[in-house]
């Protein structure tokens, strides 16, 4: 498979879990006025999904959509059979999206850490060699503007709220923290992305950009002690798996992740148990009446 | 002047077909109706966003799991602005919510009950949906002219829904003989709902609403509006409707019908539907958990 | 001196609208002014006054376009109405589901089967 098609199913499987999670909340948000927000940061989401899956379509061409989604529907929706036509070791997002929600404070703190990577994950890709991509971007990003404001705002007005605020806000960032490393898994072909520069910049070093900024913003509030509680050596910015960090043996898919280390798997296809249930749900109505127009 | 007097002045101000805004003075029976009817209005929008909310997840394709999130999203600004005009007639929106949640305050029929397939998306959004529509264009006539402002907002965006709700229907019966029954059964499991939709055929001289020219239209008038415009686009589907009965009568110039059970609709308003304590608890559990929110929203923002 | 946003009404049923600004030490002397500055004509029906470092612009325009396809919450994302009703009504007739009950006249029939009733 051309590695540009593998990098736009981690993005758009990325966006797409956390799109479906986000959704979640719509009619049942902690206030009113924030419902309707958070939803339309989930159909921003789902629609950044889209955008990533019309590239991977175009350039996967009919037959490698086939291969990809073996079960779509010939002649039906690429987009679609990209998104909900792929068996659950097909997925490629990271597992730390694929949690579910728990509470406010974990929602925001994974929206915020997802979408600080997000942004320099694009600003990375707007660089790139590869034309399509890097015009795809733009749109992207104008639409992150709102979602990084939203992540900023909530994120300070928790830690600077109540102690019972903080606190659901700490708790919530050092667990999502600990699964964040996932979000820069390198996914299979790397290296050839790297060499043609579709991919300017390595994802180890967008992991490290990213920690600076979140560590920097953290601190800033005084929640620095999040970063260690989540794994993180707040001195040194890197991450440290608190077990040996090995990646699973084997390919099963549905087989979870290591505890502690550090929510990696997703780029190869390998998810939490949490995905599983997402996959039924997100897929269930599409693969129940294959070939059909809704 | 004396309360009567005031009260008959408001009374003769309504039947010239005057309205009434948040700062006028009204009789208190006045003011207790329409914040009763108006807070009713706004709970059916936040608890009628549940039912269509459980399909978000398992929407068939990536358009319509858009589509309806959007669509739940503005039922939810409905519900938004209309606690707005129900706090200015003297209710917090908290108080509002807590009774909701209590069940002291009630919100429509038909959002307790279940939906089973992608079909009774397409039976919420075309025909509970253009029920609603029928209701609300009515109500623009409605002396309270602060909720006339905002139903103004609401049609708008309920017409976009309709659209949205028809697009849906019209896919599944242009679809499989799979999918035609899946919106035909759906049809048929919400039949009873919506003719409870529009209440028992009440006696216009006893409903305090009319009287108070909140409303303007009997359930009755506005159940036929809702025939006249439904029922020839589910025949022209081949979509059957579970009431022998209904067809409709030149010569009286009206559709007939046959009354549903009206045991199971009292049963369902005093709150003891197949769905209402799982919606209620659903959102309770979210309320419950979120209090250190709320007092976060509560207060301004203190320095790091 | 502060300067005041005067908002007004045209009728009972219009929202609240800009319609200019006053200069004004306080509260009281800004109503006292903007009632003479835009109503002097009868131009509306009530009006309020905000000073002017009280409200907040949002400022970002591009934020308030969409970057990405939303026309799934626009009247224009769902378009073809009529045929998709007509290839509904086709389908309906090839399953043999035809309903054929009494309608008023004046409800337009797209089902071919109805045609001839109706048109009789």
């Amino acid at each position: 498979m051309d590695p540009r098609v593998t990098l736009l199913l981690a993005l758009g499987d990325d966006e797409l879990v956390i799109g479906h999670r986000h959704s979640a909340w719509t009619g049942v948000a902690p206030h009113l006025e924030e419902d309707l927000a958070f939803s339309s940061i989930a159909q921003d989401e789902i629609g950044h999904a889209v955008v990533w899956y019309g590239l991977a379509a175009e350039l996967a061409g009919e037959e490698g959509v086939r291969e990809l989604a073996p079960r779509a529907p010939d002649g039906g929706d690429r987009v679609d059979a990209l998104g909900l036509g792929r068996e659950p070791g097909g997925y490629r997002n990271a597992v730390l999206v694929e949690r579910p929600n728990g509470d406010w404070g974990y929602t925001v703190a994974r929206q915020y850490l997802y979408d600080v990577a997000d942004d320099i994950r694009l600003m990375t890709l707007a660089g790139s060699s590869w034309q399509p991509i890097a015009d795809a971007t733009g749109a992207l990003r104008r639409e992150e503007r709102y979602h990084l404001l939203h992540a900023r705002t909530w994120v300070d007005r928790l830690a600077r709220g109540p102690v019972d605020a903080r606190a659901h806000l700490s708790g919530g960032l050092a667990a999502a923290l600990a699964e964040a490393p996932g979000l820069f898994e390198a996914p299979p072909g790397e290296d050839a992305l790297l060499a043609d520069g579709v991919l300017p910049v390595a994802f180890a070093e967008q992991h490290a950009r990213w920690l600076a900024v979140v560590t920097a913003e953290l601190t800033a509030l005084g929640l620095d002690h999040v970063l260690t509680d989540g794994g993180v050596h707040a001195a040194g910015g890197e991450f440290v798996a608190t077990s040996s960090g090995e990646l699973l043996a084997g390919d099963e898919p549905d087989a979870a992740p290591a505890a502690g280390n550090g929510g990696l798997g997703g780029r190869h296809g390998r998810h939490s148990a949490d995905f599983t249930q997402v996959w039924e749900e997100l897929t269930g109505t599409y693969r129940a009446y294959p070939g059909v127009r809704w | 002047m004396s309360y009567e007097t005031r009260t008959a002045e408001f009374k003769a101000h309504l039947a010239a077909g005057g309205k009434v805004e948040a700062t006028d003075w009204m009789p208190d029976e006045y003011r207790e109706a329409a914040l009763r009817f108006i807070e009713m209005h706004a709970n059916s929008e936040i608890m009628g966003a549940l039912p269509e909310r459980e399909w978000i997840g398992r929407a068939p394709s990536l358009r319509r799991k858009l589509s309806l999130t959007a669509k739940v999203q503005d039922e939810v600004g409905h519900g938004h602005m209309l606690y707005r005009v129900a706090e200015d007639l003297g209710k917090p929106r908290d108080a509002m919510i807590a009774d909701l949640l209590a069940g002291k305050t009630k919100f429509h029929n038909v959002f307790h009950y279940p939906t089973y397939t992608w079909g009774d998306v397409a039976v919420i959004g075309f025909l509970i949906d253009g029920a609603a529509l029928v209701t609300q264009k009515a109500l623009l006539e409605s002396s309270y002219a602060p909720y006339v402002r905002v139903l103004k907002r609401i049609c708008a965006e309920e017409s976009l829904h309709q659209r949205h709700g028809e697009d849906l229907v019209l896919e599944l019966c242009a679809g499989s003989d799979e999918q035609r029954a899946m919106f035909s059964e759906a049809v048929d499991r919400w039949w009873e709902p919506i003719m409870h939709f529009f209440g028992p055929p009440s006696k216009p001289e006893r409903d305090m609403l009319l009287a108070w020219r909140l409303k303007t239209r009997t359930n009755e008038q506005l159940r036929q509006r809702f025939f006249d415009t439904y029922v020839p686009k589910l025949w022209d589907l081949g979509i059957p409707i579970p009431d022998p009965a209904l067809e409709y009568d030149e010569a009286a110039g009206e559709w007939t019908w046959s009354d549903p059970d009206w045991d199971g609709f009292w049963r369902v308003v005093k709150g003891d539907g197949p769905m209402t304590e799982a919606r209620l608890g659903l959102r309770r559990r979210t309320h419950d958990a979120h209090g250190w929110v709320r007092e976060v929203m509560n207060q301004p923002a203190r320095a790091a | 001196m502060e300067r005041w946003e005067v908002f007004g009404k045209r009728t009972v049923d219009d929202p609240w609208t800009s319609v200019g600004a006053v200069h004004a030490p306080d509260r009281e002397m800004a109503l006292l002014l903007a009632k003479e500055s835009f109503f002097r004509h009868g131009e509306g029906v009530d009006f309020a006054v905000v000073r002017l470092s009280d409200l907040h612009v949002f400022g970002e325009r591009e934020q308030l376009e969409f970057a990405t396809d939303k026309t799934y919450k626009l009247q224009s994302g769902y378009t073809g109405m009529g045929d998709k009703r007509r290839r509904a009504a086709a389908r309906a007739v090839e399953a043999g589901a035809v309903i054929d009950r009494r309608r008023p006249v004046d409800r337009r029939v797209l089902n071919p089967a109805h045609r001839s009733r109706t048109e009789a």
